[in-house]
């Protein structure tokens, strides 16, 4: 059976709010006022500093870095509750109460606050861990829920203990469901209709019918340069060459290790003149795919450096690369030629390194993938994803050399979704508004084209139409759609896109056919 | 009457000139291509343009290039006409379509271009800055979702130098946007990437733009014509007029018809 322990740090340890590596001001030096890192497991507002002086030197300062003595898997779900898998750790600790009592002394020996939870689940054993009672009222600082218990224990906690949103919980207060015993005396199939499915699901991934698995805590990052100006600079030609000569060796250094950059961050520390003030001027770079070409990642880095307004000299500056992939090598072509079967490959980087270009200026939101959604509504029949980044499209293929055809596959899996609705999608306008405009229309019959419209001062006369091709949603998706389209063709021989709003007889142009 | 023929000639040899130290490459012919001479200017375009007629260029048309530019029988009811506008839009062209007002049709000749030249193994790129283009219509023309790059770019700046990027690229078969605005200057930068990357640019514009001077290759006028069907919308008709040829072929009309369900287009009359 799994076990998993929730450690909820509560409240500030005293002095903790320092850490070691960053944020201390320097020798003459004045401090930084926005000391937020792009690197993402700095050391949070909790970092614990010994009262006493317990802690040896070279000892983590980071709450996760201290629980991996504990358990080999830790992770985080808020900055203040940090997961650890506990299954199969009392047998090296000597039971699992001594575990955890050591795991409670660990922290404790630090002046912190905290309460400590486990049980079969991650959603039970932080459910309990912020709401069951025993802690208040026995003052305890750790509730171990035996095994195959979960359930019952979860019975008489508040329903926010399942971490719903916030609407969700207001919803069910107003029916006076406050308890998860009142919860589970609803008829299950009702409940997500009802309040969504985020409910259901909550409550089966605490009571373990639905996998939860600990969100694993990523080590920083591995690769990081920088550099301190001596003195400090505002020339862009000083800033970029400090820039190239970091890029270099942290592209020599991933080559070394094997790993490519997927994602490059740089944070270029400047004087600010107007609050006299180091300022911190975070620069990201997302990437299609992996590589340590260090002049492709330069011109990237370039790129955003010349949109980015410095507020002063620049001070220091700190590349780091938290996320990389493994770089697969191949042999270079003899004397510079691409053999045939090189030749895709070689456009495949070219497209590589354009999308790197187009999103490091453009933005990541702004280059998108095309993926064809299984909707009716128009609007929501297709998704843009982003091509670079960890949220939207996975970056393809970590490796070099993978032929565009298969790395393309991960664009979008659409194209049988596309075939299937493509004669849905052959009468769809090439040029779809993005707020249907309303018009004035001239019908002498219901349910059938207008003969006459106006929209936006411009009066149409409907020659030809097809339709109405109904358009409908259920309730249970929120605001129902109910629409009749009609394909238009004017007496100039315009095809323009119309729908009747079933509710209010409205007309409104959705789409042209350009 | 001779004064300002000998002038235009002095412009034309000039524009040759600066055209010719532009693009680094030897220029045979000494008329300028503004105004070619018909028999020969395909020919000295093309070398301008560095390409060499002993190698034929893949037109992005299948049936086009195994022809060797000849259409085959019943080629024009069954696939893209590639006799009417195949030859205007090759790889390192830019061609501009204007049209007036919403529907007229503008956007499906150019994506059903750019499907042509994308056909099963190219790229195409749309620069969308209005957010208005909607992608389930191409797909449904018969583009792969999986080869489109679709790009939102948020500034005029931002949108010339995407359509100079992409252009330029080597990978890209073909990009397709609707710059309203577009300088002069930008305009020769977008044509000469079209050409570094042997990509076809497909600008759709507002009719206001045909006042404005154009780098593109072809210059093509769409205005939609009433379909022949009167029970309802089947299939529809569009006349292109030839504004602009650079590739010296004879300008006119034609007229174009597009099946709604499968959008094959035949060349309704010459």
């Amino acid at each position: 059976m799994k076990r998993i322990a929730c450690l909820w740090l509560r409240g500030e340890p005293p002095g903790a709010m320092g850490s070691a590596s960053g944020n201390s001001p320097r020798n003459g030096q004045p401090p930084i006022s926005n000391p937020q890192s792009p690197l993402p497991h700095t050391p949070v507002s909790h970092t614990p500093v010994p009262r006493d002086g317990a802690r040896g030197l070279g000892e983590p300062t980071d709450p996760l870095a201290q629980c991996s003595q504990f358990s080999p898997t830790v992770g985080m779900v808020e900055p203040d509750s940090l997961l650890l898998d506990a299954t199969g750790m009392g047998r090296l600790f000597d039971g699992e109460e001594r575990w955890a009592e050591q795991l409670v002394a660990h922290f404790q020996h630090q002046g912190q606050q905290l309460r400590l939870a486990v049980a079969d689940t991650l959603g039970a054993a932080w459910a309990i861990a912020h709401f069951h009672s025993a802690f208040i009222i026995h003052h305890s600082q750790c509730l171990l829920i035996p095994s195959g218990e979960t359930a019952a224990a979860l019975r008489l906690l508040p329903i926010e203990a399942l971490r719903l949103p916030p609407r969700t919980v207001e919803l069910l207060h107003q029916l006076g469901i406050d308890l998860i015993d009142q919860l589970a005396a609803l008829p299950r199939e009702e409940l997500s209709s009802r309040f969504g499915p985020e409910l259901l699901r909550r409550w089966d991934q605490a009571l373990g019918h639905l996998p939860k698995p600990i969100p694993v805590h990523r080590p920083p990052a591995e690769f990081i340069a920088t550099w301190d100006f001596e003195p400090p600079s505002s020339q862009t030609d000083v800033i970029e060459a400090a820039l190239e000569r970091l890029v270099e060796r942290l592209c020599g250094e991933m080559f070394n290790a094997g790993r490519g950059a997927a994602r490059l961050n740089v944070r270029l520390d400047c004087l600010d003149h107007g609050s006299g003030r180091l300022r911190s001027i975070p620069l990201t770079v997302g990437l299609y795919r992996p590589t340590t070409e260090h002049r492709h990642l330069l011109g990237l880095l370039q790129l955003q450096l010349e949109r980015q307004p410095l507020p002063g000299p620049a001070w220091s500056m700190e590349l780091s690369v938290p996320e990389t992939a493994p770089l697969t090598t191949r042999q270079p072509a003899l004397l510079g030629e691409l053999s045939h079967e090189d030749q895709p490959r070689a456009a495949a980087d070219r497209l590589d390194a354009l999308i790197d270009r187009l999103a490091g200026r453009l933005g990541p939101h702004a280059v998108l993938g095309v993926r064809l959604m299984a909707d009716a509504v128009p609007e929501r029949a297709w998704k843009g994803r982003p091509l670079v980044g960890s949220d939207g499209v996975p970056l393809a293929s970590r490796q070099r050399g993978v032929p565009l055809a298969s790395r393309q596959c991960r664009l979008g899996r659409s194209l049988a979704l596309s075939n299937s609705r493509c004669n849905t999608a052959s009468r769809r306008p090439a040029r779809l508004f993005t707020r249907p405009r309303q018009l004035h229309a001239v019908s002498t019959a219901p349910d059938c084209a207008p003969e006459r419209f106006t929209v936006a001062g411009e009066t149409y006369q409907a020659a030809v139409s097809r339709g109405p091709e109904r358009i409908e949603t259920g309730w249970w998706r929120g605001r129902a759609v109910r629409r009749d389209y009609y394909d238009v063709e004017t007496t100039d021989g315009r095809r323009l896109w119309l729908f009747q709003r079933r509710d209010t007889g409205r007309w409104f142009l959705h789409g042209a056919f350009e | 009457m001779a004064a300002p023929t000998c002038q235009s000639v002095q412009i034309e040899h000039l524009q040759a000139e600066i055209d010719r130290l532009e693009r680094g490459t030897a220029a045979p012919s000494t008329r300028g291509w503004l105004s070619p001479k018909p028999a020969d200017s395909a020919e000295s375009a093309s070398k301008l343009a560095g390409r060499d007629h002993s190698h034929p260029q893949r037109t992005g048309t299948t049936r086009w290039d195994e022809s060797g530019g000849k259409p085959s029988e019943g080629q024009a009811e069954e696939s893209y006409p590639a006799e009417a506008l195949g030859p205007l839009a090759q790889p390192g062209m830019l061609v501009e379509w204007l049209a007036d007002g919403p529907g007229t049709g503008v956007d499906t000749l150019a994506l059903l271009t750019a499907r042509s030249a994308v056909a099963s193994d190219g790229v195409l790129v749309v620069i969308d800055r209005r957010g208005e283009f909607y992608p389930p219509a191409a797909v449904g023309m018969g583009i792969d979702p999986r080869r489109m790059i679709l790009l939102r770019p948020d500034t005029l700046a931002d949108q010339s130098w995407a359509w100079d990027q992409s252009l330029r690229c080597p990978a890209v078969t073909a990009v397709l946007g609707w710059p309203r605005q577009l300088d002069d200057r930008t305009f020769r930068r977008l044509q000469l990437a079209a050409e570094e990357g042997r990509t076809l640019g497909l600008l759709v514009r507002p009719l206001e733009a045909r006042a404005e001077p154009s780098w593109a290759t072809a210059r093509l006028l769409v205005t939609p014509l009433r379909s022949r069907r009167e029970t309802g919308v089947g299939s529809r008709r569009l006349r292109v007029e030839v504004l602009r040829n650079r590739t010296g072929r004879q300008m006119g009309h034609f007229t174009v018809e597009i099946d709604d369900e499968t959008h094959r287009l035949s060349v309704a009359t010459g």
